[in-house]
């Protein structure tokens, strides 16, 4: 995330809780899937899927997910399909397998992948929890305040300004160390 | 008469840009250059991959996903497409070296799917209003990266707090151009 690769997830896949772990969700299981068949091949053929092959797959797969996922898409914000349909071509799923997991052992690949997944979802549930709260005023449907104390956060400006404060929260913690 | 085309182009040129309309500009910022000039040839390698793209992604949509009821399929059927054009791209722009360099970027065909997904979310029904919406998409992502450059190298040399410096900096002069085009967007509703 901090790299910048899933800057547009942090960005655009926030305005809920629930688009947030959604996204999240999947991005996890594409990083597993990815990082599997990637040390499979490379422990019994010795060989690095390539890109395109694997951002192939990848679209199947997804696409094969979404026949199972029409009532969870009608229930999400208007542009999870487009972001859903999207993390075939981001390099956040495939950042991974191309860099690692082809030179790793299986079970040493999926705990990579775990690790970076969960961390993902992680900042991604922070940022919407934030967002959802403070823009809305509302967590699922409790409302928590009356009237949306920072309603500004509730914009994609709002995911753009609070993904720029938490990495400036990251750099603090990383220089203070 | 003309008022349908003209709001067809000011739609994709102010609405339909998923570097704006996606939150998608400090993705596309990643991959261009802070010199203006290069960062120009980029953005329009990016509008012609976008628009020829867009363009193949909706003649897929008419004449093949819709007739065979195969929407299952789209994605996999449009990332088939993508390294299709780059090769056609990089063999077609060879005597173009200054945009043949930047071939293949996969932040370019990463918004060209982007493009294409928002076209063919509400995909306009005539061939002529798809063209100019995908021609406003494409001017408006050649402007918004135009920009970038200049934000990126003002930014690269201005005096900040070291945590500010980098992606939060970056992130917060994205803020403001979305914020720029959602005003113009404004003024045309």
């Amino acid at each position: 995330m901090f790299s910048g690769l899933g800057i547009f997830l942090a960005v655009a896949g926030t305005a809920t809780v629930s688009q947030a772990f959604f996204l999240g969700a999947i991005v996890l299981l594409l990083l597993l899937f990815n990082s599997l068949v990637s040390a499979v091949v490379g422990e019994l053929l010795q060989k690095k899927v390539g890109l395109w092959p694997q951002v192939i797959l990848t679209s199947l797969v997804l696409s094969a997910l979404s026949l199972f996922l029409t009532n969870a898409f009608a229930a999400l914000p208007e542009n999870t399909v487009i972001l859903y349909a999207l993390l075939a071509a981001s390099p956040l799923v495939y950042s991974r397998s191309q860099l690692l997991s082809y030179s790793t052992t299986i079970d040493r690949a999926l705990f990579d992948a775990a690790g970076t997944g969960v961390g993902t979802v992680a900042v991604l549930l922070a940022l919407a929890l934030v967002r959802q709260l403070a823009g809305q005023g509302r967590l699922a449907n409790l409302i928590v305040f009356p009237r949306a104390p920072w309603p500004l956060l509730n914009t994609m400006f709002g995911g753009i300004l609070l993904t720029g404060i938490l990495l400036v929260i990251f750099n603090l913690v990383k220089y203070r160390k | 008469m003309t008022e349908p085309f003209a709001l067809s182009f000011l739609t994709g040129l102010l609405a339909l840009n998923p570097a704006v309309s996606l939150g998608l500009i400090p993705t596309a910022a990643q991959g261009a250059s802070r010199d203006h000039r290069q960062a120009f040839h980029y953005g329009l390698l990016g509008a012609l991959t976008m628009l020829l793209y867009g363009l193949l992604a909706w003649l897929l949509h008419f004449y093949l996903v819709l007739p065979f009821n195969i929407a299952a399929y789209e994605l996999p059927l449009l990332l088939l497409m993508m390294p299709g054009l780059n090769w056609s791209l990089a063999r077609l722009l060879k005597p173009w070296p200054r945009l043949n360099r930047n071939l293949p970027l996969f932040y370019l065909n990463f918004l060209a799917l982007a493009a294409a997904l928002v076209l063919l979310q509400h995909p306009p029904a005539t061939f002529g209003i798809m063209t100019l919406t995908l021609l406003g998409m494409a001017a408006s992502f050649l402007v918004s990266l135009v920009l970038i450059s200049h934000l990126r190298a003002r930014l690269e040399t201005a005096l900040f707090p070291k945590p500010l410096k980098g992606w939060p900096s970056f992130l917060l002069a994205s803020g403001i151009l979305w914020i720029a085009f959602q005003g113009l967007l404004m003024l045309v509703k």
